[in-house]
């Protein structure tokens, strides 16, 4: 599988997107990515290469300004609920708890309260924060709240799961242990995953494929496939030379756009 | 007691300090030296004289409805127009000029010009009520919305709620607030429209009242009315206080 693309369906494509604000500042230039499906996705880069518009593009919060996203070769135009989002600083309601910040996107679908609470309480378990359903956010630490950010994403059945720096916000131990939790949790749950990251060891450690993006105007510089056996212990990922050479390699390629 | 723990105790308890005062004043009055100062005793029996007139309730009970029909108003179109100066370029552009200028105007000023618009009555004393209140609430609104975070909004497109659902779920909330700070600055605002109002008009309600007393000399009755008016302004400020404080866990959460 040296190319990604050969043996899997591809659920999302971006066409020559390009982001330019206020007339001037161009944030994305031609920026053209085949994401495959049940596969994640890395998008990598310097801080302020535009790859977290890159990813609210594809979410659909902003329009580009040239070019066109599609899923399942459908062109999309703004959010949809084939995609779902989980937030960098988490974008939990303050005055709701746990439970009720979960079912949140399924309440604005309309499910009953009766069923909503079953699926959020379904998934609380799955992200392993049974326990905590009525504690209110600022009850919370940095990583049960991504938990709770992540449950909400997941109870909408999106076949898509964004994640825009998702555990950039939580300290180092937390940050491995949910990366671990998510490798662990997409054995399970089918997804395509397509999440923004400036850490290239969470890139390599994580996707199976990664995007990396120059600096300003953000752009395509490179794509790597990280192949690396994620079948086994989870645990030992970090031990195999071919993680180590992959972080170098991304490193090298990636040193020259960093200021 | 030396004048260093007096003067402690003063400023320890505002109950001693009021106690102080309320002597300093009847002692003052008991000299007679000022015609206008009555000793306090004498206004305390005023009190009695004054809630058994008619008069007084015909005052209370329109400035009741004024005041309350006024911040009503207030309330009700306040909160909407900081909405949408909030969520929406357009409005402000059009209309923040005005709310800036009319929230530190000299408010005062312009009710005489109301006077023969609306009449000398109930409409004149409601418009200031209105004019004194309003203001805060829509900028205090507006700046709660503004500071919404970006993310919270996002978030509810996302899971693809519409704008109404964006407004009253994340929106709204979220300004709560901001919204009950300006709400609790109104009343503050409106206590004063509405004395101030009937004041400058000084023939209906408390300020007719206050008008004959101080005409007829009355100053027992007149300085009795000052204190039932100050009292019931502390206590309408006391009360929205309170609530404030019941929801301000929001704001420590945000």
């Amino acid at each position: 599988m040296k190319n990604g693309s050969d043996s899997t369906e591809i659920i999302l494509k971006t066409e020559d997107i390009g982001v330019t604000y206020q007339e001037s500042i161009v944030a994305l230039k031609n920026v053209s990515l085949n994401i495959p499906a049940a596969k994640l996705t890395a998008i990598l880069g310097p801080s302020g290469c535009g790859k977290t518009t890159l990813l609210k593009v594809i979410a659909g919060l902003i329009d580009p300004t040239s070019g066109t996203v599609k899923v399942r070769g459908k062109e999309i135009v703004g959010p949809g609920p084939d995609r779902a989002l989980v937030f960098q600083d988490f974008a939990l309601l303050p005055w709701a708890t746990v439970l009720q910040n979960v079912g949140f996107g399924l309440r604005a679908r309309g499910v009953p309260k009766k069923e909503r609470e079953e699926t959020s309480l379904n998934y609380i378990r799955e992200v392993g924060l049974q326990g905590f359903e009525d504690k209110y956010p600022h009850q919370l630490s940095g990583g049960m709240r991504q938990r709770t950010g992540l449950a909400r994403a997941l109870t909408v059945n999106s076949d898509i799961l964004l994640m825009d720096e998702p555990f950039s916000a939580v300290d180092e131990q937390m940050r491995r242990k949910l990366q671990e939790d998510l490798l662990n949790l997409l054995k399970i749950e089918s997804k395509t995953v397509i999440f923004v990251t400036h850490s290239i060891e969470e890139a390599v450690y994580l996707a199976d494929q990664v995007v990396i993006l120059s600096g300003r105007p953000g752009s395509i510089a490179d794509i790597v496939y990280p192949e690396i056996d994620r079948l086994g212990e989870i645990e030992l990922i970090r031990r195999q030379p071919r993680y180590m050479e992959l972080v170098d390699e991304i490193w090298s390629s990636l040193k020259r756009y960093v200021e | 007691m030396n004048f260093f723990s007096f003067s402690r105790l003063m400023r320890r308890s505002p109950f001693w300090s009021l106690i102080f005062w309320a002597a300093v004043w009847e002692l003052v009055g008991q000299m007679g030296w000022m015609t206008l100062l009555p000793p306090l005793t004498d206004i305390w029996f005023a009190f009695a004289e004054l809630f058994k007139q008619t008069a007084f309730w015909d005052a209370f009970a329109m400035t009741a409805r004024t005041f309350g029909i006024g911040l009503g108003l207030s309330i009700a179109v306040g909160i909407p127009v900081g909405i949408l100066m909030g969520i929406s370029n357009r409005a402000d552009k059009i209309l923040s000029l005005w709310v800036n200028l009319f929230l530190s105007a000299p408010i005062t000023a312009v009710i005489p010009a109301l006077m023969p618009i609306l009449g000398i009555g109930d409409a004149t004393v409601i418009a200031t009520v209105i004019l004194f209140s309003i203001w805060v609430v829509i900028i205090d609104t507006q700046a709660g919305v503004t500071h919404v975070k970006d993310s919270l909004v996002e978030m509810g497109r996302i899971f693809g709620c519409s704008r109404w659902k964006i407004i009253f779920w994340i929106i709204i909330p979220s300004a709560l607030p901001e919204i009950f700070t300006g709400i609790r600055l109104s009343v503050v605002r409106a206590v004063k429209g509405v004395i101030v109002g009937q004041i400058v008009i000084a023939l209906i309600g408390f300020g007719g009242l206050f008008n004959t007393y101080l005409s007829y000399f009355l100053m027992e009755r007149f300085w009795g009315l000052i204190i039932v008016v100050f009292i019931m302004s502390f206590t309408i400020i006391g009360l929205v206080e309170m609530l404030e404080r019941r929801i301000a866990f929001y704001a420590k959460t945000r």
